[in-house]
C-alpha cells in the first residue's frame, strides 16, 4: 500500500528533526518504527521539544500530553497516528 | 535528617501558622482587566526583552503578549504545583521525623492555595489554563536516594525561578493590581519553602551522593541540568505568541519560540536568573562548572 503524500512528508520533517537533536543519529539510519525511546534517540527530556515541533507540525493546533502515554512518542509512525492523522488530536 | 532541616521546618511551620489565611480572597477580582492596556508581566521579564522582535512591536502589542506571558506564568507555576502537591502527600508520613510532617502539611496547604488564585486569574480572563508539555518516562531502578535527591531538587530548581520573577514584580507598581497581588502573595510563601527546599536538597545530596557510583553522578547530573533547560523553556511557550497575535505577523508561533529562546539577550537573561541556583549547585558539586549547564542551547 502506498504511503499517503503528507505522511511521507511528516516522516522526513521527524527524521530530520530527530537527527538535528542527536548527533549520534543519521537520518538514513530511521525507520518509521524505529523504537525512539529504547534505542535512545530521545530523552523524557526532550519530548517537551518535540511536542512543540509537532504542535507546529500540526499548524500551531496545541497538544495537551497530560492525557498521554509514552508510546505515544515511540516511533515515528506512532506520533504520526497519534498526533498528525487527525487522531490524538 | 540532620538537626538544621529539623530547625527550619520548625521556624517555617511557626510562620506559616502564624499566617495561615485564604490569599486568593486578598484579591479584589472584580478589577477591570483589559488585555493591551496594562502590563500584567514587567516589560525586562518578557520573554522577547532585548531581542529583535521586541523593538519591531508596539507597546499596545508588548501589553497584550504581557497578558498572555503572565497567564503562560501563572500557569507553568500551577502545572509545577501539581506534582509538588503530589509528591509531597506521597512523602507526608515517610519521614521519621514529626517536625518534617508538620511543615509538609504547611507546604501542600500553601502550594493548594498558590494553584487557586494563579487557575482563577487563568480562567477568569484567559478562559483557559496552558497545558504542561514535559512528558517524564518512567525510570524503573533507582540508586538509594535518587528519586528523592531528584524530586526535592527539581522543586528546588522550578521554585528558585519562578521566585525570581515573583520578587520582580510583587512590588511593580507599572503592573496590573491583581498580577502585581499575584507574584507578592507567591514570593511571601515561596521564600519559606525555598529555605526548606535548599536545606533538604542539601542534606539529601549530602547523605546519599557519597554512595552513588560514578554512572549514577552522571545520569543525576545530566537530568537535573535538562530540567533546568526545560524549566527554561516553558518560559518561551509558542502558545503565548500565537494568543498574543504575533503568529499572524512574524511567522509560526514555533518560529517565534526558536528565535527568542536562542537569541542572546534571552540567553543572558536566563544566565543572570539563575546565578544564584548555579552558585549553590556548584558550591555543593551537585553540578560541576564544567557540566553544559547554562540552558543556552538553542531549542
Amino acid at each position: 500500500m502506498t504511503m499517503p503524500q503528507q505522511t511521507r512528508e511528516f516522516h522526513q520533517k521527524l527524521f530530520t528533526w530527530l537527527a538535528a537533536q542527536n548527533p549520534k543519529v543519521n537520518v538514513e539510519d530511521l525507520r518509521p518504527d524505529t523504537n525512539l525511546i529504547k534505542e535512545k534517540i530521545i530523552s523524557s527530556m526532550q519530548v517537551m521539544d518535540l511536542i512543540l515541533f509537532i504542535e507546529n507540525l500540526r499548524g500551531d493546533e496545541p497538544i495537551d500530553p497530560a492525557s498521554l502515554k509514552p508510546q505515544a512518542f515511540e516511533s515515528v509512525d506512532a506520533i504520526c497516528s497519534s498526533f498528525l492523522n487527525g487522531e490524538g488530536s | 535528617m540532620g538537626t538544621q532541616i529539623r530547625n527550619i521546618a520548625e521556624r517555617m511551620s511557626s510562620l506559616s501558622a502564624r499566617i495561615y489565611n485564604f490569599p486568593a480572597d486578598s484579591i479584589d477580582w472584580n478589577e477591570e482587566v483589559e488585555i493591551g492596556r496594562d502590563w500584567f508581566t514587567a516589560p525586562e521579564l518578557l520573554s522577547v526583552n532585548g531581542t529583535p522582535l521586541a523593538a519591531k512591536l508596539s507597546e499596545e502589542q508588548l501589553k497584550t503578549l504581557s497578558f498572555w506571558e503572565a497567564v503562560n506564568f501563572y500557569s507553568l507555576n500551577i502545572n509545577g504545583e501539581l506534582p509538588l502537591v503530589h509528591g509531597l502527600t506521597d512523602r507526608l508520613f515517610k519521614s521519621a521525623d514529626p517536625s518534617i510532617t508538620n511543615y509538609l502539611h504547611h507546604f501542600i496547604d500553601e502550594e493548594n492555595k498558590h494553584m487557586q488564585y494563579f487557575g482563577r486569574f487563568c480562567q477568569k480572563f484567559a478562559g483557559k489554563v496552558y497545558a504542561d508539555k514535559k512528558v517524564v518516562f518512567p525510570q524503573e531502578e533507582w540508586a538509594p536516594g535518587e528519586e528523592e535527591f531528584l524530586f526535592f531538587a527539581k522543586v528546588m530548581v522550578f521554585e528558585e525561578t519562578a521566585d525570581h520573577y515573583n520578587i520582580l514584580q510583587g512590588n511593580d507598581e507599572r503592573l496590573h493590581p491583581i498580577s502585581r497581588r499575584i507574584n507578592l502573595l507567591h514570593h511571601q510563601d515561596e521564600a519559606r519553602h525555598l529555605a526548606f527546599g535548599r536545606q533538604m536538597v542539601l542534606d539529601l545530596w549530602q547523605q546519599h551522593s557519597k554512595d552513588w557510583g560514578e554512572a549514577t553522578l552522571s545520569k543525576v547530573r545530566k537530568t537535573l541540568t535538562n530540567y533546568i533547560e526545560s524549566t527554561w523553556k516553558e518560559y518561551y511557550n509558542p502558545e503565548m505568541y500565537k494568543d498574543a497575535g504575533l503568529a499572524l505577523q512574524f511567522g509560526s508561533s514555533y518560529d517565534i519560540f526558536q528565535s527568542v529562546y536562542s537569541d542572546p539577550a534571552a540567553m543572558a537573561h536566563r544566565k543572570s536568573v539563575n546565578k544564584k541556583l548555579r552558585s549553590f549547585l556548584h558550591k555543593n558539586d551537585i553540578l560541576q562548572e564544567t557540566s553544559h549547564d547554562d540552558a543556552t542551547t538553542n531549542p
